[in-house]
């Protein structure tokens, strides 16, 4: 690991987020619209290759236990289920179908020069700095819905993610024969999306060995809207528990480390926000490259507003539950974390609100 | 203008879709396939579509194409043109 340099830590996540952001915009693996997809127009064509990052990365971290002894399942990240992480997940879904993007898929649609995800990147930010205001109410609701005793499955039950695992290969084996987990795409450069799967599975335990805990980012969001408020109303956010709270306690020898979406630099700043910067710069470079990069203006104002506002809610339901869905589909259900069960039920349930709500905010 | 090897001269309907959102691209695509579908049927028009959304050239012919309509993409400049014509 790399926490005893903060510097090539930096570094690490920002050569992560690089190729993240190239092979999200060469496959345009958008998350948030996989989910979308299967209830706006039953398509779930892209389905498989998701599950196929989420078994793959499980096998991943399994290995890294056996092999370099990484405690994965007692990551400093993942937190026991709540109740506001169900919630979260509900209120993150609608936002990310709205949006147009996640977390990560806004950065690497931005990049490519999507104006729509520039709002939505506004949004996000605007609305983790409205949930600082709230903070000390959430996590007061947080301690008293806590669900579970341990923290994920695998700590109940070691042998379950090694079950999962091999019980996943027969399924991948026959989608493969029956050739359901390739799609037909006519963009230049189209990376399949099994491929995309296969190498964000590979960068996140790249991740999980820089630092410790495996691939997470909207912390960042909030860090660049604490930073933009100190810089209006400091006295304010002095005053505010979120950004004066650590939400990333590490142990690194014998010195302790903390990160948090405050406005300092920290363990946050030092990973999160490169990996931001290089998923946006990695889709902005690969987009160039391929000579498609030019901005095209403001999308229709219906659109506009259902950014900004599906950013909102992004932002208030990541902040809810603690994290994304990069962090608890790409992460946390590998890891078999029950709140990451919560978040992605939730999220579901979102996404289908969402998938409701769209056209009719579209078209009427 | 011949469009996709049609031999009588099909009557073109633009629809400019860049730098909109996802996945609002197909939602307007179907909607004017919809609208227009008499005139795409027949090969008295076809819609010629322009996206610089790279997803779109996966969802918008598989879309047209369960519909029975011929699909053409194209790479022009910095986006892509999708063309949509009669059934086939």
């Amino acid at each position: 690991m790399l926490l005893f340099d903060s510097h090539l830590l930096a570094f690490a996540h920002f050569c992560i987020g690089l190729a993240l952001g190239s092979v999200l915009y060469r496959s345009d693996f958008c998350l948030a619209g996989i989910l979308r997809d299967v209830f706006l127009f039953r398509d779930f064509s892209l389905l498989r290759p998701l599950l196929l990052a989420v078994v793959l990365t499980m096998f991943l971290f399994l290995l890294a236990r056996l092999v370099w002894g990484l405690p994965l399942e007692s990551s400093p990240t993942f937190g026991r289920a709540s109740l506001p992480g169900l919630v979260g997940g509900l209120v993150f879904g609608i936002g990310m179908v709205l949006a147009g993007g996640c977390i990560v898929s806004t950065l690497y649609k931005m990049g490519g020069g999507n104006l729509a995800n520039a709002i939505s990147f506004l949004g996000i930010v605007g609305g983790s700095m409205l949930y600082a205001e709230i903070h000390p109410f959430i996590r007061r609701v947080e301690h008293l819905s806590l669900f579970s005793r341990e923290v994920s499955l695998g700590q109940t039950w070691p042998l379950a993610g090694w079950l999962i695992v091999c019980a996943s290969i027969p399924l991948f084996l026959l989608w493969q024969r029956q050739g359901k987990m390739v799609v037909s795409a006519a963009a230049d450069a189209y990376l399949q999306p099994w491929r995309a799967a296969i190498v964000l599975a590979g960068l996140n335990l790249a991740a999980c060995l820089a630092s410790g805990w495996p691939i997470g980012i909207s912390t960042a969001y909030a860090k660049i809207g604490a930073f933009i408020e100190a810089l209006l109303v400091p006295g304010h956010v002095a005053q505010l528990e979120y950004f004066q709270t650590s939400s990333l306690v590490v142990q690194s020898g014998d010195t302790m480390l903390t990160g948090g979406a405050g406005p300092r630099i920290d363990l946050v700043f030092f990973s999160e926000m490169p990996l931001l910067v290089g998923i946006i710069a990695g889709s902005f470079l690969t987009a160039l490259y391929l000579r498609e990069f030019r901005v095209y203006g403001l999308p229709p104002t219906r659109q506009g507003l259902a950014a900004f506002g599906g950013g909102l809610l992004v932002a208030l339901g990541a902040r809810l539950a603690g994290g994304c869905n990069v962090k608890y589909v790409l992460g946390g259900l590998p890891l078999l974390s029950y709140q990451a069960m919560l978040f992605v039920g939730g999220m579901v349930v979102g996404a289908w609100v969402g998938a409701r709500l769209l056209p009719i905010i579209f078209f009427r | 203008m011949t469009v996709m090897g049609m031999e009588e001269e099909a009557k073109i309907i633009e629809l400019n879709i860049l730098g909109q959102m996802c996945p609002a691209c197909l939602l307007v695509v179907l909607k004017e396939i919809n609208v227009r579908k008499d005139e795409l049927r027949s090969g008295r028009a076809c819609l010629v579509i322009r996206t610089d959304h790279r997803d779109t050239t996966r969802t918008v012919p598989e879309s047209a194409r369960k519909m029975g309509y011929e699909v053409e993409v194209r790479k022009v400049k910095t986006y892509y043109e999708i063309v949509v014509g009669r059934k086939v």
